[in-house]
């Protein structure tokens, strides 16, 4: 038993709650993703888990025990951090092998730890290193070889990426994954990307504002998104939503309309006030008008190289369409048509997604989310 | 010539001038201790003496148990080093890691002991030591200097120079606060407890109000109370041999000044950890 429990978690600090109640299993050897913009609460929560914060109120139980009242130290739990937080003063080994010295792990399974996870992180031959000797990389390789040495039941990352460049941090999200495959911790993982969310996490819990938006596969927070915070947050660029009106099947944008599938229609009535969301790289582009497709025109389009995001412009709302092409340009009129099992529709006062007719729910798999909602 | 090395030059000529009343006193002091007492007045602006002479220091090797002299001063010194870094560095840790109630009330009360004069405390000290029945020893003179908050104030500012992190990484490993302070914060802040530790040294090394209320009998004494004794009203007028005591007064301080100044110099010109 290795899961993380949480029961109506909350924090404060002085009078302001900055987590408000938060409920949350994580099985054993799961990796869930704490997902959110900066500011939202998901560092404080990792930081209550692994004790560094005191829990306001609420209840959190690691492998089944209680551990409010527990110290850091004896929560059994390894943590890295975002700037790492390696000794200073230390090498490399030292490092590495301080939490091990210090909780009196007999010298031979050091040892044996030590050259493991070494050897697996690729750090072989920088054991007399001082950190400041390191480049970024190899830090945060090292955080991540004391953090995992101490085999501890759960594994906490605090945004343990987000130091290094692009390309190297391709590469440890890649490892992190393989880390994890090899020693099967539960894993929870604060970020902000929503790329290391996607690749790297088993379930995904977005947060704002102190809240949890969603939590489910990165599968269905991307395909079947809970409200519109979730929509927006997840792709870049950010999902469209426009304001939208549906009327005997007929879906008002803007100054236009396109018509619905008869199972959409069904699933949409007396539903008055609603939002349309549509990814942009689900937008099909045409420069020819074409059925149910909606016209409008470019204003601007932003090229990055193996696709090209097109800012259009339709009767006061622009909407932005992903395309692999790069024929369009400002001032093209351009049709558009929105796959009918891509689209979303959000309740405009709540926010809450409405739902999905029966047969694109399919597409949705194992969606809880979708399910209690429908029912 | 550039504009740059009419700086350089100007700024030299200012730090040298600098140094030379700086160093002055000490060479002073040096040159008029190998001189005879006629000579002094003879030669004053004279600084290497024409005739050197050991007169001085057999005087005062002859006359003063300047070994005992010298152990006392240390024994005083090291006691009040030693101490006042411990207690510096056990309440500077409790008030950079520990919350509690009051923290920020009792940290002002304690720093603004530092604006406390000595003149103020000095009587009520004499007479708690006297009564103590330590009046006249080597440990009532070291007891009042136990603690001190200056030293407070610089360990804890540079301990708060340590990444909260890193104290939080040692924290999920370690089960106790005092194995963190150990193992991870004295390491990361030896530059600063040496540097005051050895300010801490030379402060006692050189003082004498406190010392002189204390020490009636000569077997007591510390080095700037032998000092005294050649050129007080009651002493005498040998200030060649006072010069002599002076330089032995000084060689301990700068010999450790020298070994340490790395330390000295980093810990108020940087701010610690990066």
């Amino acid at each position: 038993m290795k899961s993380i429990v949480m029961k109506d978690i909350r924090k404060n600090y002085g009078k302001v709650e900055v987590v408000k109640g938060l409920d949350i299993t994580v099985d054993s050897g799961e990796k869930l993703i704490l997902l959110g913009p900066s500011g939202c609460g998901k560092s404080t929560i990792l930081r209550m888990i692994a004790g560094l914060e005191d829990i306001t109120s609420g209840e959190l139980y690691l492998g089944g025990q209680k551990v409010n009242h527990l110290r850091s130290g004896e929560r059994n739990v390894s943590m890295v951090f975002q700037n790492y937080a390696l000794f200073p003063h230390m090498t490399v080994e030292d490092n590495i092998t301080y939490g091990l010295r210090i909780n009196k792990v007999n010298e031979d399974e050091i040892s044996r730890r030590k050259t493991d996870v070494m050897k697996t992180l690729e750090l072989s031959g920088l054991e007399k290193r001082k950190p400041r000797e390191l480049s970024g990389g190899q830090r945060q390789r090292v955080a991540l070889a004391r953090a995992v040495a101490k085999q501890s039941c759960f594994l906490l990352l605090d945004e343990p990426l987000s130091n290094l460049d692009v390309q190297l941090r391709e590469h440890a999200r890649k490892e992190l994954v393989r880390i994890h495959e090899k020693f099967g911790q539960t894993m929870v993982y604060v970020t902000h990307d929503q790329v290391e969310a996607m690749t790297v996490g088993d379930r995904i819990a977005l947060f704002s504002e102190g809240k949890v938006q969603m939590l489910d596969t990165p599968q269905n927070v991307y395909n079947c998104p809970a409200n519109v915070f979730t929509a927006k947050f997840i792709g870049s660029p950010s999902c469209n939503i426009i304001g939208a009106r549906e009327k005997n099947g007929f879906v008002e944008v803007g100054n236009q309309v396109f018509s619905l599938s008869a199972q959409w229609a069904g699933c949409l009535r007396g539903k008055e006030d609603l939002c349309l969301g549509i990814s942009p790289e689900q937008i099909e582009l045409r420069e020819t008008p074409r059925d149910n497709a909606i016209k409008g025109v470019v204003r601007y389009c932003e090229n990055y190289g193996h696709k090209t995001s097109v800012f259009i412009e339709n009767g006061g709302t622009e909407l932005v369409a992903s395309t692999e092409e790069s024929r369009f340009g400002p001032g093209d009129v351009v049709y558009m048509t929105f796959p009918q099992d891509k689209i979303h529709f959000f309740d405009k006062k709540t926010g809450h997604n409405v739902g999905y007719p029966e047969n694109i729910a399919r597409s949705c798999e194992n969606d809880s989310l979708y399910k209690r909602r429908i029912a | 010539m550039s504009p740059d090395t009419r700086r350089e030059i100007f700024l030299h000529i200012v730090l040298l001038s600098v140094l030379c009343v700086l160093l002055f006193p000490l060479a002073f002091a040096l040159s008029n201790s190998f001189k005879t007492l006629s000579d002094a007045y003879t030669s004053v602006g004279e600084l290497i003496p024409a005739r050197p002479t050991l007169e001085n220091y057999i005087h005062v090797f002859s006359r003063l148990d300047i070994a005992r002299i010298t152990l006392n001063t240390l024994f005083i010194a090291v006691i009040a080093a030693v101490f006042k870094v411990a207690t510096s560095v056990l309440s500077a840790y409790a008030f950079t890691a520990y919350e509690f109630k009051g923290k920020n009330i009792l940290y002002f009360v304690i720093i603004s002991t530092i604006f406390i004069p000595f003149n103020v405390t000095m009587l009520p000290n004499y007479l708690t030591i006297s009564r103590m029945r330590l009046a006249d020893t080597l440990l009532g003179v070291a007891l009042p200097q136990l603690a001190d908050a200056t030293g407070i104030f610089l360990i804890r500012q540079s301990m708060k120079t340590i990444p909260k992190s890193i104290i939080e990484a040692a924290a999920m490993e370690n089960k106790s606060r005092f194995g963190i302070l150990r193992d991870i914060v004295i390491p990361l802040i030896r530059p600063a407890i040496m540097s005051v530790g050895i300010i801490f040294f030379i402060n006692s090394w050189n003082e004498y109000v406190w010392p002189v209320l204390m020490l009636k009998s000569r077997s007591n004494f510390t080095l700037s109370l032998a000092l005294q004794m050649y050129i007080s009203s009651e002493g005498g007028t040998e200030f060649t041999v006072a010069m002599a005591v002076s330089v032995l007064t000084m060689l301990v301080p700068l010999g450790l000044y020298l070994v340490f100044q790395k330390f000295i110099i980093s810990t108020f010109t940087s701010s610690g950890v990066k």
